[in-house]
Protein backbone atom coordinates (compact mmCIF):
# COMPACT_ATOMS: atom_id res chain seq x y z
CA UNK A 1 0.00 0.00 0.00
CA UNK A 2 2.53 2.25 0.95
CA UNK A 3 4.28 1.44 -2.56
CA UNK A 4 1.11 2.46 -4.35
CA UNK A 5 1.23 5.76 -2.56
CA UNK A 6 4.45 6.34 -3.44
CA UNK A 7 3.91 6.08 -6.84
CA UNK A 8 0.53 7.83 -6.80
CA UNK A 9 2.53 10.82 -5.15
CA UNK A 10 4.65 11.00 -8.39
CA UNK A 11 2.29 10.90 -10.51
CA UNK A 12 1.75 14.29 -12.97
CA UNK A 13 -1.83 14.39 -10.91
CA UNK A 14 -0.13 13.81 -7.96
CA UNK A 15 2.49 16.41 -8.44
CA UNK A 16 -0.03 19.43 -10.32
CA UNK A 17 -2.09 19.50 -6.78
CA UNK A 18 0.44 19.65 -4.96
CA UNK A 19 3.03 22.26 -6.32
CA UNK A 20 -0.18 24.16 -7.92
CA UNK A 21 -0.61 27.71 -6.77
CA UNK A 22 -4.96 27.65 -7.12
CA UNK A 23 -6.12 24.53 -7.93
CA UNK A 24 -5.45 23.02 -4.44
CA UNK A 25 -7.73 25.80 -2.62
CA UNK A 26 -9.79 25.20 -5.36
CA UNK A 27 -10.27 21.37 -4.41
CA UNK A 28 -10.49 22.13 -0.98
CA UNK A 29 -13.92 24.63 -1.94
CA UNK A 30 -15.26 21.58 -4.11
CA UNK A 31 -14.72 19.56 -0.97
CA UNK A 32 -16.50 21.71 1.41
CA UNK A 33 -19.36 22.00 -0.89
CA UNK A 34 -19.56 18.71 -1.26
CA UNK A 35 -19.58 18.13 2.27
CA UNK A 36 -22.21 20.15 2.50
CA UNK A 37 -24.36 18.62 0.15
CA UNK A 38 -23.56 14.93 1.64
CA UNK A 39 -23.61 15.84 5.55
CA UNK A 40 -26.70 18.24 5.57
CA UNK A 41 -28.88 16.08 3.77
CA UNK A 42 -27.94 13.45 5.55
CA UNK A 43 -28.46 15.28 9.25
CA UNK A 44 -31.80 16.69 7.46
CA UNK A 45 -32.62 12.71 6.92
CA UNK A 46 -31.44 12.00 10.43
CA UNK A 47 -33.51 14.64 11.85
CA UNK A 48 -36.40 13.42 10.72
CA UNK A 49 -35.91 9.80 12.03
CA UNK A 50 -35.14 11.24 15.81
CA UNK A 51 -38.38 13.30 15.07
CA UNK A 52 -36.38 16.38 15.39
CA UNK A 53 -37.28 18.26 12.08
CA UNK A 54 -39.75 17.43 9.02
CA UNK A 55 -42.75 15.54 11.27
CA UNK A 56 -45.01 16.30 8.87
CA UNK A 57 -43.16 14.95 6.05
CA UNK A 58 -43.80 11.53 4.51
CA UNK A 59 -40.15 9.69 5.58
CA UNK A 60 -39.95 7.75 2.00
CA UNK A 61 -40.62 10.62 0.31
CA UNK A 62 -38.11 12.83 2.56
CA UNK A 63 -35.74 9.92 1.62
CA UNK A 64 -36.86 9.87 -2.04
CA UNK A 65 -36.36 13.88 -2.34
CA UNK A 66 -33.01 14.00 -0.64
CA UNK A 67 -30.84 10.66 -1.32
CA UNK A 68 -29.92 12.35 -4.95
CA UNK A 69 -28.28 14.84 -3.38
CA UNK A 70 -26.91 12.71 -0.72
CA UNK A 71 -25.37 10.56 -3.88
CA UNK A 72 -24.08 13.56 -5.48
CA UNK A 73 -22.21 15.24 -2.81
CA UNK A 74 -20.82 11.89 -2.28
CA UNK A 75 -19.39 11.90 -5.60
CA UNK A 76 -18.07 15.54 -5.37
CA UNK A 77 -16.32 14.24 -1.93
CA UNK A 78 -14.74 10.70 -3.65
CA UNK A 79 -13.15 12.30 -6.91
CA UNK A 80 -12.06 15.67 -4.99
CA UNK A 81 -10.62 13.64 -1.64
CA UNK A 82 -9.07 11.11 -4.23
CA UNK A 83 -7.50 14.84 -5.74
CA UNK A 84 -6.53 15.75 -2.37
CA UNK A 85 -4.90 12.51 -1.22
CA UNK A 86 -2.83 11.85 -4.44
CA UNK A 87 -1.05 14.91 -3.16
CA UNK A 88 0.12 13.76 -0.11
CA UNK A 89 -0.49 10.16 -0.39
CA UNK A 90 2.14 8.55 1.98
CA UNK A 91 1.61 11.35 4.51
CA UNK A 92 -2.22 10.97 4.65
CA UNK A 93 -1.97 7.40 4.59
CA UNK A 94 0.28 7.19 7.57
CA UNK A 95 -1.75 9.81 9.46
CA UNK A 96 -3.83 8.50 12.28
CA UNK A 97 -6.99 11.41 11.76
CA UNK A 98 -6.71 9.81 8.03
CA UNK A 99 -7.26 6.45 9.05
CA UNK A 100 -10.37 7.67 11.79
CA UNK A 101 -11.86 9.55 8.99
CA UNK A 102 -11.64 6.32 6.05
CA UNK A 103 -12.80 3.83 8.58
CA UNK A 104 -15.75 6.30 9.66
CA UNK A 105 -16.34 6.45 6.22
CA UNK A 106 -16.69 2.63 6.25
CA UNK A 107 -19.06 1.91 8.90
CA UNK A 108 -21.69 4.90 8.12
CA UNK A 109 -21.86 2.95 4.81
CA UNK A 110 -22.87 -0.36 6.41
CA UNK A 111 -24.89 1.64 8.99
CA UNK A 112 -26.25 3.26 6.19
CA UNK A 113 -27.08 -0.45 4.47
CA UNK A 114 -28.10 -2.26 7.68
CA UNK A 115 -30.81 0.14 8.40
CA UNK A 116 -32.03 -0.36 4.93
CA UNK A 117 -32.03 -3.94 5.12
CA UNK A 118 -33.71 -3.78 8.62
CA UNK A 119 -35.43 -0.81 10.34
CA UNK A 120 -36.40 0.67 6.57
CA UNK A 121 -37.85 -2.21 5.34
CA UNK A 122 -40.85 -1.99 7.22
CA UNK A 123 -41.36 1.69 6.56
CA UNK A 124 -44.85 1.41 5.48
CA UNK A 125 -46.44 1.25 8.84
CA UNK A 126 -44.20 4.18 10.41
CA UNK A 127 -44.20 6.51 7.34
CA UNK A 128 -46.34 8.87 8.51
CA UNK A 129 -45.78 9.07 12.45
CA UNK A 130 -43.83 12.20 14.02
CA UNK A 131 -42.14 9.79 16.16
CA UNK A 132 -40.82 7.24 14.89
CA UNK A 133 -40.33 3.32 16.57
CA UNK A 134 -36.71 2.73 18.60
CA UNK A 135 -34.52 1.62 16.03
CA UNK A 136 -35.16 4.32 13.54
CA UNK A 137 -34.07 6.68 16.12
CA UNK A 138 -31.53 4.74 17.31
CA UNK A 139 -29.81 4.70 13.32
CA UNK A 140 -30.80 8.43 13.04
CA UNK A 141 -28.45 9.05 16.05
CA UNK A 142 -25.83 6.95 15.17
CA UNK A 143 -25.75 8.40 11.44
CA UNK A 144 -25.39 11.66 13.47
CA UNK A 145 -22.59 10.36 15.28
CA UNK A 146 -20.27 8.57 12.54
CA UNK A 147 -20.92 11.90 10.42
CA UNK A 148 -19.83 14.51 13.04
CA UNK A 149 -16.69 12.01 13.59
CA UNK A 150 -15.88 11.79 9.82
CA UNK A 151 -15.95 15.47 9.67
CA UNK A 152 -13.94 15.82 12.62
CA UNK A 153 -11.51 13.15 11.70
CA UNK A 154 -11.49 14.97 8.38
CA UNK A 155 -10.28 18.70 10.02
CA UNK A 156 -7.74 16.82 12.60
CA UNK A 157 -5.49 15.66 9.62
CA UNK A 158 -3.57 18.38 9.07
CA UNK A 159 -3.18 19.08 13.18
CA UNK A 160 -2.33 15.18 14.36
CA UNK B 1 -25.58 -0.80 18.26
CA UNK B 2 -24.59 1.10 21.51
CA UNK B 3 -21.18 -0.71 21.56
CA UNK B 4 -20.76 0.84 18.11
CA UNK B 5 -21.37 4.31 19.32
CA UNK B 6 -18.54 3.31 22.25
CA UNK B 7 -16.35 2.16 19.85
CA UNK B 8 -16.61 5.08 17.70
CA UNK B 9 -16.25 7.54 20.73
CA UNK B 10 -13.39 6.26 22.27
CA UNK B 11 -11.59 6.48 18.76
CA UNK B 12 -12.16 9.53 18.71
CA UNK B 13 -11.60 10.66 22.36
CA UNK B 14 -8.19 9.15 21.41
CA UNK B 15 -7.67 11.00 18.27
CA UNK B 16 -7.85 14.41 20.43
CA UNK B 17 -5.09 13.01 22.73
CA UNK B 18 -2.98 12.65 19.57
CA UNK B 19 -0.42 15.99 19.18
CA UNK B 20 2.62 16.43 17.30
CA UNK B 21 3.27 18.78 14.52
CA UNK B 22 2.06 18.10 11.15
CA UNK B 23 1.00 20.89 8.22
CA UNK B 24 -2.49 22.50 7.81
CA UNK B 25 -2.84 23.80 10.67
CA UNK B 26 -3.01 27.40 13.36
CA UNK B 27 -0.17 29.25 14.99
CA UNK B 28 -1.23 27.61 18.26
CA UNK B 29 1.89 24.63 17.48
CA UNK B 30 4.07 27.97 18.07
CA UNK B 31 5.10 29.97 20.92
CA UNK B 32 4.48 33.57 19.00
CA UNK B 33 5.69 35.60 21.96
CA UNK B 34 9.17 35.82 20.39
CA UNK B 35 10.81 35.31 17.55
CA UNK B 36 14.38 33.06 17.11
CA UNK B 37 16.98 33.89 14.87
CA UNK B 38 19.36 31.58 13.61
CA UNK B 39 22.02 30.53 10.84
CA UNK B 40 22.45 28.00 8.95
CA UNK B 41 22.64 25.71 5.29
CA UNK B 42 19.76 24.53 3.52
CA UNK B 43 19.47 20.79 3.21
CA UNK B 44 15.63 21.06 0.80
CA UNK B 45 13.18 23.21 -0.29
CA UNK B 46 9.99 21.77 -1.10
CA UNK B 47 7.03 23.83 -3.17
CA UNK B 48 4.08 21.81 -1.85
CA UNK B 49 0.56 22.36 -0.97
CA UNK B 50 -0.84 22.98 1.73
CA UNK B 51 2.56 24.82 2.73
CA UNK B 52 5.92 24.95 1.35
CA UNK B 53 8.77 24.02 3.78
CA UNK B 54 12.39 23.98 3.99
CA UNK B 55 14.39 22.08 5.83
CA UNK B 56 17.80 23.50 7.13
CA UNK B 57 20.73 22.57 9.82
CA UNK B 58 20.73 25.53 12.04
CA UNK B 59 22.97 26.47 14.96
CA UNK B 60 21.26 27.01 18.04
CA UNK B 61 21.92 29.30 21.03
CA UNK B 62 23.29 26.42 22.78
CA UNK B 63 26.34 25.88 19.28
CA UNK B 64 24.96 22.78 18.43
CA UNK B 65 23.35 22.04 14.78
CA UNK B 66 20.51 20.44 14.44
CA UNK B 67 18.17 20.08 11.27
CA UNK B 68 15.33 22.35 11.21
CA UNK B 69 11.97 22.31 9.77
CA UNK B 70 10.64 25.52 8.22
CA UNK B 71 7.19 26.03 8.01
CA UNK B 72 6.46 28.51 5.35
CA UNK B 73 2.83 30.10 3.76
CA UNK B 74 0.41 28.46 1.29
CA UNK B 75 1.85 28.66 -2.44
CA UNK B 76 -0.65 31.59 -3.33
CA UNK B 77 0.86 34.18 -0.24
CA UNK B 78 4.46 33.21 -1.14
CA UNK B 79 4.53 33.79 -4.81
CA UNK B 80 2.58 37.40 -3.54
CA UNK B 81 5.65 37.89 -1.82
CA UNK B 82 7.89 37.24 -4.57
CA UNK B 83 8.49 33.58 -4.30
CA UNK B 84 9.58 30.98 -6.45
CA UNK B 85 10.07 27.04 -6.35
CA UNK B 86 13.98 28.59 -6.94
CA UNK B 87 13.95 30.90 -4.74
CA UNK B 88 15.87 28.84 -2.21
CA UNK B 89 18.31 25.92 -2.92
CA UNK B 90 19.99 22.96 -1.33
CA UNK B 91 23.48 24.36 -0.06
CA UNK B 92 21.99 28.46 0.26
CA UNK B 93 23.65 29.33 3.58
CA UNK B 94 20.67 31.55 5.30
CA UNK B 95 19.72 33.47 8.26
CA UNK B 96 16.21 32.28 9.32
CA UNK B 97 13.94 34.36 11.56
CA UNK B 98 10.64 32.85 12.88
CA UNK B 99 7.99 31.11 15.63
CA UNK B 100 9.33 28.12 17.28
CA UNK B 101 7.34 24.95 18.40
CA UNK B 102 6.51 25.25 21.69
CA UNK B 103 6.99 21.32 22.44
CA UNK B 104 10.90 22.19 21.94
CA UNK B 105 11.10 19.96 18.38
CA UNK B 106 13.63 22.09 15.75
CA UNK B 107 10.17 23.25 13.86
CA UNK B 108 9.61 26.53 13.63
CA UNK B 109 7.13 29.01 11.37
CA UNK B 110 9.24 30.96 9.29
CA UNK B 111 8.44 35.02 9.58
CA UNK B 112 12.05 36.24 7.20
CA UNK B 113 15.12 34.58 5.21
CA UNK B 114 18.05 36.31 4.45
CA UNK B 115 18.90 34.70 0.99
CA UNK B 116 22.70 34.67 0.04
CA UNK B 117 22.06 37.13 -2.48
CA UNK B 118 21.29 39.71 0.55
CA UNK B 119 17.78 40.00 -0.04
CA UNK B 120 15.07 38.92 2.66
CA UNK B 121 12.13 36.99 2.22
CA UNK B 122 9.02 37.04 4.29
CA UNK B 123 7.75 33.44 4.72
CA UNK B 124 4.76 33.58 6.40
CA UNK B 125 1.29 35.71 6.94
Amino acid sequence: MLTFCRWLEQTSVGAGVRESLWLFPTIETMHLLGMAALVGTTAVFDFRLLGWAMRRERVSELAGRLLPWSWAGFAVQAVTGALLFTSEAVKAYTNPAFRVKMLLIFLAGVHALIFHWTVYRDVATWDDSGVLPTGAKVAGFVSILLWVGIVAAGRFIGFV
Amino acid sequence: MSRKVGAVLVVVGLLLRVSSLWAHHGNAPFDMTHTVRMQGTVTDFQWINPHALIHADLKGENGKVANWALELGSLGMLSRFGWSRNTVKRGDRVTAEGFRAKDGSPYMCLVSIDLPNGQSMRGSP
